[in-house]
């Protein structure tokens, strides 16, 4: 390479090195040159009228702007974030409650299996403990996978040729719909799964999956994506018998036509919280087990053998 | 910092990166070390609130109809989890008094089993509800229509349910067993019969709105009766499943992520 | 101190009056913003080094802001505009953050 007259290694980076070392207009130290050599001082007034009316129309320039370009708070705007607010304490206040009869519950079940335990009652206590696992109001660990259910991402909408007539339709196909988890969590119960959450979630007989417009909800509660379904089941069989069944495949179709992701991955260990506040307002017993007598005689209840069908799901 | 040369403290050039790092992360008392994790504070402070309003973005994003039925969906569970809670604390403050002792603490966890009983689909119920009967005589009914049902009446507030002879559960399945559907592997035979216990009026109308049940089956061709009982008893019973590989954690449940 | 009073006046003038943006000007106010703070931390600099002149400082100031919003109409007209105006924006941003740790410097030798 022949030598220029800069030669300098990294001449060829003059832009960074300009602005990052010179960031100062040259135009200031080249005047100030000029007047030290015509004898006067290097910096002009700082009073002169032109500089006051720059200083007057920058003020002018910063203060418009910043009055044409701030976010307008429109009435819906204000509606919009009253609400955001009271869905976050109403969010804030459910949880707490959870919490509450969270730490209620295990405080029934202590004074519960002490005085159990002293009424001789211990087959109550393993029967109960065996309903409150079937039900899902424990937490559980086991085996199983977890599917990361997400939208499809932004751009893929544009490289899609069959997207643009079904956008343009008005319905965004690369969402994630409640009825597309609902089908998947229906193909993981199919599949053997023994216990199911949604972003950590438990799903129990009364735990719904529905949609408001865009949001899903698990539970009245509203989800925030990715959605996380986790499953505990037979190591061997649950992944295998999922990919084969309704559920896999429809997971698969919503990948490959809509470019929504659907991450499988199995775990040797995942942990489903339960639900604790569960319960019943309006359903009775048809035979109840509450004794009116005392605590001696064996309470009523159907027995396990039931005349209809009790199939279970594998052949 | 120590500059001694002596061969157990050698000068501060010759230490190795990690000697020099573990002599960093040594505590001491300076205030520019309190400045340090002052600022290391606020950073994790500062790194916590930006992921905590990651998650709030999301709510931002929506239209103000979806706000609306969320905040709807979230008063609905701040009600329920208040009746439950006042019942539970009821319960605990009588079993805890000691004054009405073991006949109290015998009565809840009878009244517990039962509930869970119910829950768990191996006791039978009965109370208001609502009966559903949906006559497919072209089999046009497909599994995704009745898991779409029993998600909107769990939705409804439902608290046990069972179509045809099958008691619905949290871990029942819908499928596809030749020209009908299946639930739980046992085929369900048209017309198909639904019955649900909970708030009668709010069952039957979530079942009338929109896009909902009674629109899907009119859509196919197929009709659909909602009557509402004020008792109505679910009989079907399921097996009580013991898990084989899901085993009881003793810690309470963790909180939910949102 | 005249100048920062003219700033100040700017500023109140502005905001009382709440003078319309045309709309073809609006997508275009962002970058003159940002270009004008940098012809203005650039003044405050080169008072601090002591070589301010307000000839250079009003045709700097001017021709940041022109030639910016020049660079980001070009860019839409190209179909490049956001990635124009984020490399302004770079650019600007980095001289502003020399020259105010210059001043910093001057302020507070730190």
């Amino acid at each position: 390479m022949s030598a220029t007259p800069r030669g300098r290694p990294d001449a060829s980076m003059t832009l960074i090195t300009e602005m990052m070392q010179r960031p100062l207009d040259p135009g200031y130290a080249a005047a100030a040159e000029s007047r030290q050599k015509a004898g006067l001082p290097p910096a002009t007034s700082h009073h002169g009228p032109l500089l006051v009316i720059f200083a007057v129309l920058i003020g002018a320039l910063l203060a418009t702007s910043a009055m044409a370009l701030r976010t307008p708070t429109t009435a819906t705007g204000q509606i919009k974030s009253a609400l955001v607010g009271r869905i976050e304490a109403s969010r804030a206040h459910a949880d707490a409650q959870t919490r509450f009869i969270a730490g209620l519950s295990s405080e029934i079940n202590a004074a519960q299996a002490t005085a159990l335990g002293q009424q001789s009652q211990g087959g109550l206590a393993t029967e109960l403990a065996g309903l409150e696992i079937a039900a899902g109001t424990v937490s559980v660990i086991g085996p199983g996978m977890v599917i990361t259910v997400d939208d499809a991402p932004a751009d893929v909408g544009s490289k899609n040729p069959n997207a643009d007539p079904q956008k343009a339709a008005g319905v965004d196909l690369g969402k994630v719909r409640d009825a597309d988890l609902q089908i998947i969590v229906n193909g993981l119960w199919m599949a053997g799964a023994e216990a199911i959450s949604v972003n950590g979630h438990r799903l129990t007989a009364r735990a719904a999956i529905r949609s408001a417009g865009e949001a899903i909800l698990v539970n009245y509660r509203s989800l925030v994506r990715p959605y996380a379904i986790t499953a505990i089941g037979d190591p061997g069989s649950l992944s295998v018998e999922f990919a084969d069944n309704a559920g896999g495949s429809y997971l698969q179709s919503l990948k490959v036509n809509y470019g929504i992701r659907g991450d499988i991955q199995t775990r040797d260990s995942v942990v489903i919280p339960g639900e604790p506040a569960l319960s019943l307002l309006a359903a009775k017993p048809v035979q109840s087990s509450v004794t009116k007598e005392t605590p001696a005689t064996t309470f009523g209840r159907t027995p396990s053998t039931t005349p209809q069908q009790t199939t279970e799901t594998s052949p | 910092m120590s500059q001694s040369s002596s061969p157990t403290n050698p000068p501060p050039a010759a230490r190795s990166p990690w000697a020099r790092l573990r002599l960093m992360a040594r505590p001491r008392a300076t205030k520019a070390n309190a400045f340090a994790a002052l600022l290391a504070l606020l950073l994790g402070f500062a790194v916590a609130t930006q992921v905590h309003q990651n998650q709030v973005v999301g709510l931002e994003s929506l239209r103000q109809s979806d706000l609306v039925a969320i905040l709807d969906n979230a008063t609905l569970l701040s009600s329920r989890l208040d009746q439950n809670a006042r019942e539970l604390q009821t319960t605990r403050d009588q079993l805890v008094s000691g004054s009405t002792g073991d006949a109290a603490a015998l009565k809840a966890a009878q009244e517990r089993l039962d509930a869970l009983g119910v829950l768990a689909g191996t006791a039978r119920a009965h109370g208001p509800g609502i009966q559903i009967t949906i006559d497919d005589p072209r089999a046009k009914v497909i599994p995704t229509l009745l898991l779409d049902a029993i998600e909107e009446l769990r939705d409804a507030g439902a608290e046990a349910i069972q179509v045809g002879d099958v008691r619905v559960v949290a871990s029942s399945s819908f499928g596809q067993s030749g020209s009908g559907v299946a639930l739980d592997g046992t085929k369900l035979t048209q017309p198909y019969s639904i019955l649900a216990i909970g708030d009668a009026q709010t069952m039957s109308s979530a079942m009338e709105i929109p896009g909902g049940l009674s629109d899907n089956v009119r859509g196919l061709g197929s009709s659909i009766t909602v009557t509402q009982r004020s008792d109505l008893t679910v009989g079907a019973l399921h097996p009580l499943s013991e898990p084989r590989y899901a085993r009881p954690v003793p810690s309470p449940a963790p909180a939910a992520t949102p | 101190m005249i100048p920062a009073l003219g700033l100040i006046v700017g500023l109140a003038v502005g905001l009382f009056l709440h003078p319309a943006v045309p709309l073809p000007l609006q997508p275009y106010l962002p970058i003159a913003v940002i270009a004008a703070l940098d012809a203005v931390f650039g003044g405050v600099r080169a008072v601090l080094d002591g070589i301010f002149n307000d000839k250079v400082f009003v045709v700097s100031f001017l021709s940041n802001v022109v030639v910016a919003a020049f660079i980001v109409f070009l860019g839409d007209q190209l179909g490049v505009g956001s990635q124009l105006s984020t490399g302004v924006v770079v650019v600007l941003g980095i001289r502003i953050f020399s020259n105010v740790a210059s001043i910093r410097r001057h302020l507070f030798r730190a």
